[in-house]
């Protein structure tokens, strides 16, 4: 009993400020979808669930999803086996550089999408810019790195045994590959593809810089329906919607991957010299490296480019308000705002996150308790399920008013981006604390440790890392983060991404290269900060 | 007939196994018998084809096979923990390699789990069995399309010892019936002497002695060799020529004893019980020999033979090795 207490007041900081900055701001949205002048209306929700355009917006959300995941999956195969498997010179280098993508800015993967297949872009003969085919092209490159992330592991623990014995009963190549192999690797594919539908399904950035109004997921739908239409209650009714999608699936996600996958407890086996017959995987792997660096590559060159020449212009350009007094202030001082933003939002997420890992995994002695934290665990992996839109909608709505006034707050926006990097962080100090034995902890207690001494002595040399790339990833996700914030972030202090958005707005060919050149500095900040942390190897990618 | 000529296989450049050569007639069952890390898993394996060779000649019926990827040899390899495919049933694991072919079988199947002990066991998934139906299954699988050579990785070493011992002897009968070239790396040589017809011998990376298995066994090479074998003592010089000399066997270099190869009662040789050990089936005496130093001797239960006391010994000939 006295446990159960001191959970709950242990507890109470965590919940009170997730209830207060989550579930306060999401049932807000909910309740401005159902309510209508004091009274409950499912008919208007229904009604708005019913309109051709919301009809085609799901339907466009559901194929392009399903279409880019699929892809995605496919051309991560190849590379997860050729990085994992295989001992080729300078794979730790590539496999960094292909995770790269996947921590950009969607606003800049957008943009250097648009660079790539615009007019006058390498690609622009193909006529692809402003169709769905280049937004499925920005998710694949985007999600690609999940994929072989989490399939790679997987693979690179696989007991190659099993196929062994399957060639030695007579089976070709192909024959192990499919009757072996896929098998065993099926756990961590269906979890992969599940994770990367989700991304795709709640992307926000790539898909409103690439479709614009013409091609408008739920998620960019929701905004559009906000900040130009001013149809709050059908924003309401397409966010409950997707939170109730996002969450079944999020649960159909957490069930596939605690059935047992192949990389739980095996010993790698050692790559091996790539032969003749994985020429084929290689090459795979080649056209994947090429299919990712080239919207990067045009994103730098297009930035470098004025007027037909090399030059630093663009970059120059940044100190300055833009062509027509696009902005209010300067890239330079939204850069600043972006990295005081991140910073904040990273204490906030760090301290959160920590508290809330210490919480789920602490073993329980009690049936009760065990159920009192398992709860917890899901609920604070709320905010993963639900959409970064949605909380910048529910902060927009219900924290207007006393004694929760923040309109004004430099704290929103943080907040917001804290609440939306909090299950990152979760998910990569949980596991780690959890894998530490509790008998450690009880060794330093009978040797005279207090609880706080013996944390001290036992976890904090374990957690140190892993809390250091939480911070990281917990930055890099804060100063890419342009869902909740393109809601908050007040005209006169925007954050980059939300800048570049608004120079793609604004007409002007300086205003287009202002864009490039501002993408580029926020590219170069967030990889500089993934790839430090990605030296630290701590696995979290791959368990998202 | 399997032939190996001057077989080497390095791992980065360190050679695990070196210039080995063997032959192995059709039907004969042969065990590698080495200590782990002797190499002898790394020769089977790459007779399977899943190690290159960095030097020599592996054929089959006098056809150059390493050239061959593993499916295309027609050999079928056990493993140790039989590696069954866990997301396929019993019987779908026994008839993997006859889907392959495309020639699947229900009766076959059914045939096969007869001859390993498992009628009735189709529905079953891998992970229900035991260690030893496990094996059976694995066994079944590998002779499923009848290969021309069975390849046993340690076949039984995951098993406790009675089961072990059962499961050799099926295992023998199996070979047998089948009439099955086998070709079986194991580190016990009770298990070997159980199951194969021929012995190779491995240390370090070579083979020291190979040959029909009752002749290496009455002859081991040399003092390791002996005592791989489970033989218990070497002796070598005068100690040597003196026991040869009570057993009435011509001289040689060294010779192996058994633990049984003395025997307490009366003989030639006189020597005082150090400690004396009750088994179930005979009475296990550590006695000093006048002369050979402290050996392993035996006595029939219920004989008195407290240490400190006088003891006479005579020497069994079939339970002692000379060594040349």
């Amino acid at each position: 009993m006295r446990r159960l207490v001191a959970l709950a007041a242990l507890a109470l900081g965590p919940v009170l400020l997730l209830g207060v900055f989550f579930v306060l701001p999401v049932s807000g949205m909910v309740s401005r979808g159902f309510w209508v002048d004091g009274r409950l209306d499912v008919g208007g929700v229904l009604d708005v669930l019913t309109r051709p355009r919301v009809l085609r917006v799901a339907w466009f959300t559901v194929w392009s999803s399903t279409v880019a995941t699929v892809v995605a999956v496919l051309l991560g195969m190849p590379a997860a086996h050729a990085l994992h498997r295989l001992a080729l010179p300078g794979r730790r280098v590539v496999r960094a550089a292909l995770l790269v993508p996947f921590v950009l800015p969607t606003v800049v993967v957008g943009v250097a999408f648009r660079q790539l297949l615009g007019e006058s872009g390498p690609l622009g003969f193909l006529g692809l810019d402003g169709t769905p085919v280049a937004i499925v092209a920005g998710l694949v490159f985007f999600n690609v790195a999940v994929v072989i992330r989490a399939v790679g592991a997987a693979w690179e623990s696989l007991d190659p045994r099993p196929g062994e014995a399957a060639a030695a009963l007579g089976a070709a190549p192909w024959q192990v590959f499919l009757t072996v192999t896929l098998p065993a690797l099926r756990p961590a594919i269906v979890s992969a593809a599940s994770v990367v539908f989700l991304f795709c399904a709640t992307a926000f950035g790539v898909v409103l810089t690439l479709g614009g109004v013409r091609h408008a997921t739920v998620e960019t739908e929701i905004y559009l329906l906000t900040t130009t239409l001013f149809d709050l209650r059908a924003a309401a009714a397409l966010s409950l919607v997707q939170l109730v999608v996002v969450v079944v699936l999020l649960v159909v996600a957490a069930r596939l991957r605690a059935t047992p996958d192949a990389s739980t407890a095996r010993t790698a086996p050692r790559p091996r010299r790539p032969r003749r017959r994985d020429v084929p995987v290689l090459l795979a792997t080649t056209l994947l490296l090429g299919l990712v660096a080239l919207p990067i590559v045009t994103l730098v060159a297009g930035s470098l480019h004025v007027d037909g020449a090399w030059s630093l212009e663009n970059y120059r350009r940044l100190t300055t308000p833009g062509e027509d007094q696009a902005l209010l202030v300067p890239v330079t001082t939204a850069l600043v705002t972006s990295l005081r933003t991140a910073v904040d939002a990273t204490w906030m997420a760090l301290l959160m996150g920590l508290a809330v890992a210490l919480l789920v995994t602490r073993r329980s002695r009690t049936r009760a308790e065990r159920r009192v934290r398992g709860a917890l665990d899901l609920f604070f992996m709320l905010p993963l399920g639900v959409s970064a839109v949605t909380i910048g909608f529910g902060f927009l709505i219900s924290l207007d008013r006393p004694p929760l006034d923040l309109r004004d707050s430099p704290m929103l926006v943080p907040i917001a981006q804290a609440l939306v990097a909090l299950p990152l962080v979760v998910r990569t100090i949980a596991p780690v604390l959890g894998g530490i034995d509790d008998k450690q902890r009880q060794a330093a207690a009978s040797l005279g440790a207090s609880p706080w001494r013996a944390s001290l002595t036992v976890d904090l040399p374990v957690v140190w890392k892993p809390l250091l790339a939480a911070s990281g990833f917990a930055f890099a996700a804060s100063l890419g983060e342009f869902g909740a914030t393109a809601f908050l972030a007040r005209d006169e202090r925007p954050t980059v991404p939300v800048v570049i958005f608004r120079l793609l707005g604004h007409p002007g060919e300086h205003n287009y290269g202002m864009a490039l050149a501002a993408s580029v500095v926020l590219a170069v900040a967030t990889a500089v900060v993934v790839l430090a942390v990605e030296r630290l190897r701590v696995p979290s990618l791959g368990a998202v | 007939m399997l032939s190996l000529t001057d077989v080497s296989v390095s791992y980065d450049g360190v050679p695990a196994v070196r210039h080995v050569d063997l032959d192995l007639p059709d039907g004969q069952v042969l065990a590698v018998l080495g200590p782990s890390g002797c190499g002898k898993s790394t020769l089977l394996r790459s007779v399977a084809g899943l190690e290159p060779l960095a030097g020599g000649r592996i054929a089959f019926d006098g056809e150059p096979v390493d050239h061959l990827p593993t499916h295309k040899r027609g050999f079928a390899l056990m493993f140790q923990d039989g590696q069954l495919f866990g997301h396929l049933t019993v019987a779908r694991n026994v008839g993997y390699a006859l889907r392959l072919r495309r020639r699947p079988s229900a009766d076959r199947v059914r045939e096969l789990l007869a001859l390993v002990g498992l009628e009735g066991y189709d529905d079953r998934l891998p992970a229900t069995l035991s260690g030893g139906e496990r094996q059976r299954v694995a066994l079944a699988r590998a002779l499923a399309v009848e290969p021309r050579l069975l390849l046993l990785d340690e076949p039984l070493s995951a098993l406790d010892a009675s089961l072990r011992e059962r499961l050799a002897l099926d295992l023998r009968e199996i070979l047998r019936a089948a009439g099955t070239t086998a070709l079986m790396v194991t580190h016990d040589h009770e298990e070997a002497f159980t199951v194969a017809d021929r012995l190779a011998v491995m240390r370090a990376g070579e083979v020291v002695q190979a040959g029909p298995i009752g002749e290496v066994w009455a002859a081991p090479v040399d003092e390791p060799t002996a005592l791989f074998l489970g033989y218990a003592r070497v002796l070598a010089g005068v100690p040597a020529q003196r026991l040869l000399a009570a057993a009435g066997l011509p001289p040689a270099s060294s010779v192996a004893l058994r633990r049984s190869a003395l025997v307490a009662g009366d003989g030639p040789l006189a020597g005082t019980v150090v400690s004396a050990r009750a088994t179930p089936e005979t009475l296990r005496l550590v006695v000093a020999v006048e002369g050979l130093g402290e050996l392993d001797a035996v006595a029939p239960l219920g004989s008195h033979a407290a240490p400190g006391e006088p003891v006479r010994l005579h020497v069994d000939p079939t339970r002692v090795a000379t060594i040349t």
